[in-house]
């Protein structure tokens, strides 16, 4: 299913609780939030105190042909509308600063809570649904500020900057000129439901029409091939039409809505026409003072029909915020109170009874004790599904067993820092991973303090070095998850010399099921050598060449330690290994029946 | 950006009228609005002149009325352009959809599903804004700057001139920034791109992440990125800033221009007070136009780029879809000659040389390992690849002649993995049949297919909505309402590509039993892993990269030293292996 089919459910557009804490990230930049409202508030003045001036212009140069005062007042309006101008700009760069910075903060907050959550977490959420918190999520957060916030104050500030000077010039006229206001008011509200609710609707349809393009998109050879074309684009043209009749309905709602506030705006100017031409005819109002009303009222309806554009975005940022903090929300991985000192780090490793579920329903390993001496060789062997991965994870921690104890140093994993933990291992999988970086920061991963003699005697080390000086930047060399130009033998090397580089007590090794060529193969295995030499090493194997080589063998069958021993000894017991050994290390490769779901 | 625009043409002129007639609204909506001004002008010339009362008034409720006439076209044209690009979007959804349903398997291959529901999201959405919002703002805009300097030409044509020179000043900045706002809102696209990659890159891996102990490098390389996104913005925003208060100096500007020269007219005696308050309110309703006029631009852009993106699906051509008119006879025979058959892009031939027949009625296994070319022979049979003409052959007609649709008719498939759709299970099942399925037809597939006894135990049974609203199935319930998809079709030709392998082993006997009736007079062809399967059927074929390693009756092939034998072999090991290691 595709993430962004779910973001349908809206909230509220204003949520106090939400709105509080999302003014708690503000904090760091108060300094700059208050310079963004004293520059809004400047904006306004300067846009506000055109209207006296027009009116002195009017009343006093104009009307009086004082012709070089004019030159001076027209000399002030030049003043004002260029400070309007420069704060204008200033607002807009302040405001996107700390918008900017505030978004910046709330990514990496929420990236980097992201990375100290349990893996089963990441197994429960599709990467697109966290793909929108670190990116939709976020932005729509920016728009709260800018085009929340700040957009707010500043019509706020004009709406009651516009009734103070309209008040001073004539409080009889400001009261006349603003009696549709109310009725504006209503308006508003009214339509603020309307559309709140129709907004609501749409998103469901919309929601349901993409659902099913998106379903459509991904199963059309199954749509294809049960020839249900016709029977699928009508229940598309069903949906499609359901969603332009909703989104007619709110057609017809704005087409309303500006067009009542324009004519609200013209009733005004009407009853200012009348009201203030027959002030004019008894002398209680100067032409300047009109003209400066007529400004004014223009000026007024602008930020009402602002305020209501922005509800649509309000309501979109309450939503994100909402998903954003639940996210925050989520607990991190325990780690044991700080300060508490690593274990000496002897090496050893032992399950004690331990069993485990991914579900709570299927049970993948169970009961399951073993203890690995410091130095120690293992070889985990058992069909795929027998709970070889499990063990190593369960290791790493990246999971915790449902009852039992995992003992790294002697120590249980579950009160250790589980950052501290992994370090304790070396890891070379069957799939090789390189993160985006260069090839030395693969080697290093993270390690800023290791000296760059260590990261090439352990490419040395690794036999890697040959390849290193071949690529065109060496070391500096860029290499991408996907599409790097590395061989699958040169990424074999280049993991274990980030192993050997790390110096690691206890290394878990997963074999590769099929070998590279028989180059890169005598290499790999040379290097493997030097990396398992005097270490503990748990290797899920897959070839005979490493079974010999291991001190002790353990066999998985349906998650329970079936058999310990050497591999001669296991063979001449003729029990699961021996057959596992001629199915998985003899002969072709017959594909073994993939272990059965127990519901299935 | 003409050459995508033509494409849109014949959808909008599918509306011509409702166009017609939504500009017209918006022509008289302009038109009433360029009244105000001047009937203010009048009463004010009036009130100089010492005018009576009631004419005062009657200009007030006039005005009044122009505006309720004016507020009726806004609405009627805002309506009626808005409907029809609704309707332009309907059509052109359903256009789209029609189209990727003709689209063959090799471009889905090609295309990510996620690129092209965003195209028929996104895209979409912004031709219908430019079908839309885009047509009437530009006509409003030219038509409310035509009318206003129309009105101010009236009054004054030197002042008109002179406040032309700071409002087309306006235009100039909005014009002039245009094309480096656009290249920066890009560059701020593109490293939220990049910025959504790596993050996307992240939780990925996030299992190897976690086992590295990568957080903190991690956390590092995407404040890299995010400093770079901020400061892209941030240089967006000053020239945002820039523009902006540019465009509200220079519309200020015009005002000054008004009240200095308009104010020395009027000492000089050559302008009045009332032309200096209709020229002011010219020009505040000339403020959103000019400032509209970039996002009308902008706008027409976008449209026009994601109509492009649009016409590159349309343009794709649908599947090769046979000449002949009818279907093939319901016997079921099938015929490889000499098949060779490649992916394309350089890939090896996924078959090479095959040939077999099979015959009406019967049943036969293939086998192989993984990529051994025998998923590639059921796409094939049911065309969803073209394979070269004279390769393949069903009731005697070469398969490039015969149209996809009566092909598909006659077979009955179930895949490995299973594509169910967020629905009821019965749904799901009677989606298999070729019409409305007859009563009881669900149920009895559900039966066959052994799907019904887990249906039972849910809160919904048969009508159990599934998928990520509902019940999640498992790997063999799947396979199972798969197969009850086939059943119910009642096909003469029946294809099961490793269909039961994610079933347990005692379901699976189940289901075999009640198939091996139901496969009774129906060709059927059983791509299988499971040994079992193939020396119950009546002919096996091996595949081994590509080719047919051997072929013939089980019995015979069991007989001989050969690549079944060892194959049969080796699974009566595993077989014993897993009753062996059985809990107690």
């Amino acid at each position: 299913m595709n993430p962004w089919m779910e973001e349908e459910v809206q909230g509220r557009a204003y949520d106090g609780r939400l709105m509080r804490r999302f003014l708690g990230f503000l904090r760091p930049h108060l300094g700059w939030v208050a310079l963004a409202f004293l520059l809004v508030a400047a904006r306004v003045g300067c846009d506000l105190v055109t209207a006296p001036i027009l009116k002195s212009t009017v009343d006093g140069p104009i009307a009086e042909g004082r012709f070089g005062d004019l030159l001076k007042m027209c000399g002030l309006f030049a003043a004002a509308v260029v400070g309007m101008a420069i704060f204008e700009f200033l607002e807009l760069l302040v405001t996107n600063l700390v918008g900017q910075r505030l978004i910046f903060d709330l990514r990496l907050k929420v990236f980097s809570h992201l990375q100290r959550l349990p893996l089963k977490f990441h197994d429960k959420n599709p990467v697109g649904r966290l793909l929108i918190r670190v990116t939709n999520d976020v932005e729509n957060l920016n728009e709260l500020f800018t085009s929340g916030l700040v957009a707010f104050v500043a019509d706020i500030l004009l709406i009651a900057g516009v009734l103070a000077m309209m008040f001073a010039l004539s409080w009889k006229l400001a009261l006349a000129t603003l009696a549709p206001a109310p009725l504006t008011l209503i308006a508003v509200l009214i339509f603020r439901n309307v559309a709140r609710n129709q907004y609501r609707d749409l998103r469901v349809k919309i929601a349901r029409l993409n659902a099913f393009l998106n379903e459509s998109v991904n199963g059309m050879r199954t749509v294809q091939i049960f020839t249900r074309e016709k029977t699928w684009l009508d229940r598309f043209r069903r949906l499609g039409d359901d969603y332009r009749t909703s989104s007619n309905r709110s057609v017809v709602t704005y087409s309303v809505f500006f067009p009542v506030v324009d004519l609200m705006a013209a009733v005004s100017g009407a009853i200012l026409l009348a009201y203030g031409g027959l002030s004019i005819m008894d002398g209680t109002l100067s032409f300047g003072a009109f003209l400066a009303f007529w400004y004014l009222a223009q000026k007024f309806f602008f930020p009402v029909r602002d305020l209501s554009e922005k509800y649509n975005i309000l309501q979109a940022a309450m939503a994100s915020s909402e998903r954003l903090f639940e996210l925050l929300d989520t607990p991190e991985e325990s780690t044991p109170a700080a300060g508490a000192a690593p274990p000496a780090p002897t090496g050893e490793v032992a399950f004690d009874h331990v069993s485990f579920s991914y579900d709570g329903v299927t049970s993948v390993l169970q009961d399951v004790s073993f203890v690995v001496r410091p130095g120690e060789r293992i070889a985990l062997v058992g069909v795929t599904g027998a709970g070889k991965t499990t063990i190593t994870s369960l290791l790493l921690r990246l999971y915790e067993g449902n009852s039992g104890r995992v003992l790294v140093d002697g120590v249980d994993v579950r009160s250790r820092d589980p950052v501290e933990l992994r370090r304790r291992f070396g890891l070379v999988l069957q799939d090789i991973f390189l993160f985006a970086g260069s090839v030395e920061d693969n080697i290093r991963l993270g390690d800023r303090t290791m000296a760059r003699e260590r990261v090439e005697a352990a490419a040395r080390a690794a036999g890697a070095d040959r390849f290193i000086s071949r690529l065109p930047g060496g070391f500096a060399s860029e290499v991408r998850e996907r599409g790097s130009a590395l061989s699958t033998g040169e990424r074999q090397l280049l993991s274990v010399a980030r192993a050997l580089a790390a110096d690691p007590g206890i290394l878990i090794l997963d074999e590769a099921t099929s070998s590279v060529d028989t180059e890169s193969e005598m290499l790999f295995q040379e290097a493997l050598d030097r990396l398992l030499a005097g270490r503990t090493a748990l290797v899920i194997a897959h070839r005979l060449s490493t079974i010999r080589r291991v001190d002790r063998i353990l066999v998985l069958h349906h998650g329970r330690l079936a058999e310990v021993g050497t591999h001669e000894e296991l063979l001449r017991k003729g029990g699961v290994y021996a057959k596992l050994y001629r199915l998985q290390f003899e002969g072709l490769r017959v594909p073994s029946r993939p272990r059965a779901p127990i519901t299935g | 950006m003409m050459r995508f625009f033509r494409r849109l043409v014949p959808y909008l002129a599918a509306y011509r009228g409702r166009y017609a007639a939504g500009l017209a609204a918006v022509v008289m909506a302009s038109a009433a609005g360029m009244v105000s001004p001047l009937f203010i002008r009048r009463a004010i010339q009036e009130l100089e002149r010492g005018a009576r009362r009631e004419f005062i008034i009657n200009t007030a409720i006039a005005l009044i009325l122009f505006a309720v006439v004016r507020a009726l076209f806004v609405f009627i044209g805002r309506t009626v352009i808005l409907a029809a690009s609704r309707a332009v979007e309907f059509d052109l959804r359903s256009d789209l959809y029609r189209h990727l349903e003709r689209l063959p398997a090799r471009w889905y291959d090609r295309n990510r599903s996620g690129d092209v529901t965003s195209r028929l999201i996104n895209d979409l959405e912004g031709v219908r804004m430019l079908a839309g919002i885009g047509i009437m703002a530009l006509a409003s805009t030219g038509l409310t700057f035509a009318f206003s300097m129309a009105g101010m030409c009236l009054i004054d044509l030197k002042l008109a001139l002179i406040s032309l020179v700071p409002l087309s000043l306006v235009s100039i900045v909005t014009a002039a920034t245009g094309p480096a706002m656009h290249r920066k809102s890009l560059a701020v696209q593109d490293q939220l791109s990049v910025l959504s990659a790596r993050a996307q890159e992240n939780f990925t891996g996030a299992r190897v992440v976690k086992s590295f102990a990568q957080e903190e490098s991690e956390v590092d390389r995407f404040r890299t990125e995010c400093v770079d996104y901020q400061r892209r913005n941030m240089s967006l925003a000053r020239l945002r800033g820039l523009s902006f208060a540019g465009m509200t100096l220079f519309m200020e500007f015009a005002i000054l221009a008004t009240l200095y020269f308009g104010g020395r007219g009027i000492v000089q005696g050559t302008f009045s007070k009332p032309d200096l308050a209709a020229f002011t309110t010219f020009q505040f309703q000339l403020v959103w136009p000019m400032i509209a006029i970039g996002w009308v631009v902008a706008l027409a852009q976008r449209g026009a780029a994601c109509m492009g993106r649009l016409a590159e699906i349309l343009d794709e051509p649908p599947a090769p879809d046979g000449d002949g008119s009818a279907g093939p006879a319901r016997a079921g025979r099938i015929e490889v000659r000499d098949l060779t058959f490649s992916y394309g892009d350089g890939r090896d031939p996924a078959l090479r040389g095959v040939s077999f027949a099979i015959e009406p009625g019967s049943r036969v296994a293939i086998v192989g390992a993984t990529g051994s070319g025998k998923s590639t022979l059921a796409a094939l049979l049911l065309k969803l690849y073209e394979p070269p003409p004279g390769t393949l052959f069903v009731d005697g007609r070469d398969i490039t002649t015969i149209p996809a649709s009566p092909l598909r008719r006659v077979v009955g498939s179930a895949p490995q993995d299973v594509f169910l759709f967020s629905d009821t299970l019965r749904a799901n099942i009677a989606f298999g049949a070729l019409d409305q399925p007859a009563d009881g037809a669900v149920e009895s597939a559900a039966r066959l297919s052994r799907i019904a006894a887990d249906a039972e135990r849910f809160p919904d049974k048969l009508d159990q909505r599934i998928g990520e609203r509902g019940v999640t199935l498992s790997g063999g319930q799947k396979q199972r309402v798969a197969l009850a998809r086939a059943a119910i079709r009642d096909p003469q030709i029946l294809v099961l590509d490793d269909a039961l392998s994610s079933i347990d082993a005692h379901t699976e006997q189940e289901v075999l039993s009640s198939l091996r009736e139901f496969m009774k007079g129906r060709t059927s062809i059983l791509i299988t892993h499971r040994m079992a399967v193939a020396l119950d059927s009546d002919w096996v074929i091996v595949l081994d990269g590509g080719k047919v390693a051997e072929q013939g009756p089980p019995g015979d092939l069991l007989g001989r030293p050969g690549l079944f034998a060892a194959m049969v072999d080796r699974q009566k090991l595993a077989d014993e292996l897993d009753g062996n290691g059985a809990a107690p």
